[in-house]
């Protein structure tokens, strides 16, 4: 890889103008407002509101925000291909000493993109939530945050600057928090709340040293200024090609999306985060926060083709994230941890989407997945509805006759994770591998079709384990199909999954998606394009050999016979537990920093205390005597400003001449 | 006499009529104390009415004649960095009073004198241009917090108070010692003299360490901190609250005030030594703070670590360091304030502070439980809270000059959310357990009164910090003339570190 030439600098295609906003555009902050207003409304007054009055509100908000990201959508798609990037100041916000960071907004074909998926999966999982919360004591608190939610990853996709995204970046982060912990009752679904914001926290530190270095670079955090001076339009000039500071840049830029997106080594935290509510595991921790990082190394990607070193890292923490993942969802038995797992997997493939500079391949990864990791969450949730909130795959089986609507919706979704052609998971994850092989990454792409058998086999676990063979219901169970409210977002997330990719991208260099990106993500050069020996009929071939295979075996491990798990022995134990990378975290940082934390809290009292001026014996000797006169309060006092008043006389006495 | 000297009297004559009431008449002291802070506040805004934002130089002067024989004089000034302060002083006191309003039970009168004499002390210290006059405010500050901790304090009070006493009156002899040098030098007392002194480099060396340790212990900076949690743990909630939102904030004034320009030479030589301990502040602060079991200490812990960022951002020596200090103490003053408010909540009603003593709160009090995590993450820095737009911009001008102090006072922003969200798990979440935890009630209209202009200010800041920087950077900007690095400032952060 190190002889392939990135002469990025010349970047040709990439459109860096800006416009000023026009027609729908400028409305875009209505998009901020809509869901602003839901949460104020529903978290001072939602109580009194009560059930369902409350969701109708933050539901409203949430469907205003995607008809309006529709009609900007529907403007761009009306504007010529090089006059669609659009910038919509609203105020000034940090001016100072030269540095300068206002709130506006951006809107160009990449955060077009991101609009529709956040507001139209959103307003879907707003809608399914009145069902599933029903009943909850705090059903309107959970609305509240869901459009709390909703406000930061808008504002994260549409903020101007790296600073602007950032306030998304932790917005989402704090509803993701106190989603997480929404039934914090429950201590460990509390700690799991807290380990997500501080495994992202740390994050968030090489995010902001990224900023820093981005402001003694560029001199200034906007991606695109009308004066020509962004980040992304000065890039090439700034920055050496494969020089020290992109590479730099991108590591740290590398290290927030790792947190955020659930990336090795910070992936830990977003397995934990299944104790929030299903819908947010949905809308949250699939679909959309956690692509996040994706979207920022999309966004930054002019950053990041300036040095193959930062892409190629890019790349293989993603592989080596999908292969570590897909291992561990193999012998996960709880409905929604398996999918956990398995999103952490799939970020990983937009991971090598985006790392080896297929920055549409990414973001079409990014979409499918939201369709039908979206749905096979909220099918979960379907399924937990159910059986009264049971978790345990293997006290299900047999589900497809008593919720048919779940079944073969769950159905489309396995098959488009699987990827089974024609259903969207397919399409996007074919053209990520195509990607990585034709770039020149072949090992990132092999370990890639080695996870795409292990997804196959996994998901099709799930899925015979949940629906298909005999009924392990325990006895007390009575399973019933769920209420329209959810249901509905179940089939139209099915359309979606199974339809979606042949929409979005069928044709890999020239479909919908790709001439809608081309230009608004930097484009990598000719000369990194290496034709493999096998062409693009072949890498699908493969593609589609491995999903049967996966599914195949699968089917001959769980489905012939009793249902039961016959993977076992020592390595199947390990990959049970995770790998043990919990527990190892738990020695590093809890135990050992707790050990250094109170050794610096005993140094704090007995040696810093002691030890600087002799005050500790000082002041007790003095309080002592204090104590034993009557007045002790007002001697002291008094003895204070004596010493004052001495030490001014002498030492005045000794200026004077 | 004109408006700094109205700001400053009110509270002073308020001080004598509440003086003068009857000890009984325990409801006409109150509302008199109260009434009093409004006035000063009101009185503060008609200064900042006729204050010329964007001019960086001393306004609003009055310069009396005092004690001409010492050469010293009354002379009163203003600029943006005093004002914020002097306002972020009235603003809190009001509130302080509102919040303890029936939390003292005893001697209330002298509670109520003490704390308007300490509001006249604090606003004495940001708006004398007078060397002694400024001394003299600095230490009258020390009698009523002394009294505030020793009389009115928890169990430990005496020692706590006479701990404070003796670091600060410590620290302040020192400055005494070189206020004295300087006045052989001028033959005056004024500011503006001293200013314009050229101190050879040599006695600049012992003057700023003279003036330094005084404000340092006033910071707190690492290692002079430990007389702060034990004041913060014994103080009453109000004596809390005025000494993290508004006595810590002397220190930093001082240093700016003072030790940036008249010891230019040294400051610029110190900034290594400086900037080492604050960062071992700000992270050591942390680790510490997160040890806790007393609630209260861990806020206090937190002040050590959060001021440790201010400093860092004054002797960052670079426009946006020094402006986002300034900036960050007014955040600082509203959030901790804040914080330790809410903390005095819960002490009236539970009567401990210990941490483990409570449990799934969020369930028994969640207006209470809501507003502590909004303060939580304000102390956090989440970005569009107040906390943010101050230490961000600190960073952003540490970093330009010394990148290693900027990581890894980067580090600080994950230490903060670890001990702030742990201790919000174990008081807030998880079941509600004993019968104390079930009876906690939830604020009270009054308590919730005091907290929404905070929280309004919080939010507000985050959001528009505009004018808060419009005003300061105006007089940071003159104030990093005689250090000689405002060209440099001016490119700022903003020096290419990395292009190639």
């Amino acid at each position: 890889m190190d002889n392939v030439l990135l002469l990025a600098a010349e970047s040709k295609g990439l459109v860096t103008e800006t416009y000023s906003a026009t027609g729908a555009v400028e409305f875009a902050w209505l998009i901020l407002a809509l869901p602003l207003v839901g949460f104020l409304v529903t978290i001072l007054y939602g109580k009194r509101l009560g059930e369902p009055t409350a969701a109708y509100l933050p539901t409203a908000m949430s469907t205003g925000a995607f008809v309006v990201s529709l009609a900007i959508w529907f403007q761009l798609l009306g504007e010529e291909a090089s006059h669609r990037r659009f910038l919509v100041p609203l105020f000034d916000w940090i001016k100072v000493g030269g540095f300068e960071a206002r709130w506006e907004l951006l809107i160009d074909p990449l955060t077009a993109v991101m609009l529709l998926v956040v507001t139209g999966v959103g307003s879907l999982i707003h809608l399914y939530s009145i069902g599933y919360m029903h009943g909850d004591e705090r059903f309107s608190h959970f609305f509240a945050y869901l459009n709390l939610f909703m406000l930061s990853m808008l504002m994260l996709v549409m903020g101007s600057s790296l600073l602007t995204l950032f306030v998304g970046w932790e917005g989402v982060g704090l509803s993701s928090y106190l989603l997480i912990g929404f039934w914090f009752e429950k201590r460990e679904y509390a700690t799991a709340a807290k380990k997500a914001f501080i495994t992202n926290r740390v994050g968030d530190v090489s995010f902001m040293i990224a900023m820093f270095l981005a402001v003694g670079t560029f001199g200034t955090l906007d991606f695109f200024r009308a004066d020509g001076t962004g980040i992304a339009q000065v890039a090439p000039e700034v920055l050496a090609i494969g020089g020290g500071t992109a590479l730099a840049l991108g590591l740290l830029l590398l290290g927030g999306a790792a947190a955020k997106s659930a990336q090795i080594p910070l992936y830990v935290w977003l397995p934990d985060a299944m104790a929030g509510p299903t819908p947010v595991s949905a809308l949250i921790h699939a679909a959309t926060m956690v692509t996040a990082g994706v979207y920022l190394v999309a966004r930054t990607s002019p950053i990041f083709v300036q040095n193959i070193d930062a892409m190629a890292v890019v790349a293989w923490i993603g592989v080596a994230t999908a292969l570590l993942a897909a291992l561990i969802a193999i012998k996960q038995d709880d409905i929604k941890k398996i999918l956990a797992y398995s999103t952490v997997s799939q970020l990983g493939y937009m991971f090598v989407g985006v790392g080896a500079g297929g920055y549409t391949e990414g973001i079409f990864h990014l979409v499918t997945h939201a369709f039908f990791k979206g749905l096979l969450f909220l099918a979960a949730g379907s399924v937990m509805h159910a059986l009264a909130n049971e978790a345990n795959v293997w006290k299900m089986g047999g589900l497809r006759k008593v919720m048919p609507i779940t079944f073969w919706t769950s159905a489309v979704a396995w098959l488009a994770i699987s990827g089974v052609p024609p259903f969207a998971g397919f399409w996007s994850k074919d053209q990520v591998l195509v990607i990585a092989y034709e770039h020149g990454f072949r090992a990132i792409w092999a370990i890639g079709v080695l996870v795409a058998v292990l997804t196959a086999f996994y998901m099709s676990r799930w899925f015979f384990l949940i629906f298909l063979g005999e009924s392990r219901v325990e006895s007390h169970q009575h399973p019933h199909e769920s209420p329209l409210t959810m249901t509905l977002p179940l089939m139209l997330l099915a359309v979606a999954s199974a339809f979606g990719g042949m929409l979005i991208n069928l044709n890999h260099f020239e479909g919908p998606l790709a001439r809608w990106l081309g230009g608004y993500v930097a484009p990598v050069q000719e000369e990194m394009i290496v034709h493999g020996p096998l062409g693009e009929g072949a890498l699908i071939a493969i593609s589609i050999v491995a999903a049967v295979v996966g599914i195949t075996l699968a089917y001959l491990v769980y489905l012939r016979g009793p249902a039961r798990e016959r993977i076992t022995g020592p390595v199947a134990e390990v990959m049970a537990n995770k790998f043990y990378v919990d527990e190892l975290y738990e020695a590093i940082f809890v135990k050992l920093g707790g050990r250094m934390a109170d050794f610096m809290t005993w140094f704090d009292a007995n040696v810093v205390d002691g030890l600087v001026n002799g005050s500790a014996t000082v002041t007790s000797a003095v309080a002592g005597r204090v104590r034993r006169t009557q007045t002790g309060l007002v001697r002291s006092y008094v003895a204070g400003i004596a010493m004052g008043a001495v030490a001014l006389v002498v030492v005045f006495l000794a200026q004077v001449r | 006499m004109g408006i700094l000297s109205y700001t400053l009297l009110v509270p002073l004559v308020g001080a004598a009529i509440v003086g003068a009431l009857d000890s009984e008449d325990t409801d006409r002291i109150r509302w008199a104390g109260l009434a009093t802070s409004i006035v000063a506040f009101v009185v503060s805004i008609v200064m900042l009415l006729q204050f010329d934002i964007g001019d960086g130089g001393f306004q609003l002067q009055e310069n009396l004649r005092w004690i001409p024989t010492l050469g010293a004089t009354y002379h009163l000034g203003v600029d943006g960095i005093s004002l914020v302060l002097v306002l972020l002083t009235t603003f809190l006191t009001p509130l302080v009073l509102i919040a303890s309003w029936d939390d003292v039970k005893e001697r209330l009168k002298g509670y109520i004198v003490s704390f308007l004499v300490l509001e006249a002390a604090v606003i004495g210290v940001f708006l004398s241009l007078d060397l002694l006059l400024f001394y003299i405010w600095w230490e009258v500050m020390l009698v009523p917090m002394y009294l505030i901790i020793g009389i009115w304090g928890g169990k430990n009070r005496r020692y706590a108070a006479t701990k404070f006493f003796l670091y600060t009156l410590l620290g302040g002899l020192l400055m005494l010692v070189g206020v004295l040098w300087i006045y052989g030098q001028t033959g005056t007392f004024s500011y503006l003299d001293a200013v314009n002194l050229d101190i050879a480099v040599e006695a600049q060396r012992w003057l700023f360490w003279a003036f330094l340790v005084a404000f340092a212990v006033k910071v707190p900076v690492f290692p002079v901190h430990t007389w702060l949690p034990d004041a913060h743990t014994e103080a009453p909630t109000g004596g809390s609250v005025i000494l993290a939102g508004v006595l810590l904030k002397m220190g930093g004034y001082g240093m700016l005030r003072y030790s940036l320009p008249l010891f230019p030479e040294a400051t610029q030589e110190a900034v290594p030594v400086v900037f080492t301990l604050s960062v071992i502040g700000i992270l050591y602060g942390a680790i510490v703070a997160m040890m806790q079991k007393d609630i209260k200490k861990l806020v206090a812990y937190s002040s050590v670590s959060h001021m440790g960022f201010v400093v860092l951002g004054i002797f960052a020596l670079n426009t946006v360091g020094v402006s986002a200090g300034v900036v960050q103490m007014i955040n600082h003053g509203l959030s901790t304030g804040a914080l330790f408010l809410l903390v005095g909540f819960l002490y009236e009603r539970r009567h401990t502070r210990m941490i483990n003593a409570f449990g799934g709160l969020a369930k028994q009090t969640p207006v209470y439980a809501g507003l502590f995590l909004v303060v939580a993450l304000s102390s956090i820095a989440l970005p569009g809270l107040n906390g943010f737009v101050g230490e961000f911009p600190i960073l952003l001008g540490t970093f330009a000059v010394n990148r290693w102090a900027g990581v890894l006072a980067a580090f600080g922003a994950v230490l903060a959310a670890l001990y702030l969200l742990w201790a919000y798990q174990r008081m807030f979440h998880g079941p509600v357990e004993g019968a104390d935890n079930e009876n906690t009630s939830d604020l009270k209209p009054r308590e919730i009164a005091v907290m929404v202009p905070l929280i309004v200010l919080i939010v507000g800041i985050g959001i528009y910090p505009k004018p808060l920087y419009d005003a300061v950077e105006p007089s940071v900007d003159r104030l990093l003339g005689p250090v000689g690095l405002v060209e440099a400032a001016e490119t700022g952060t903003v020096a290419p570190v990395g292009q190639e």
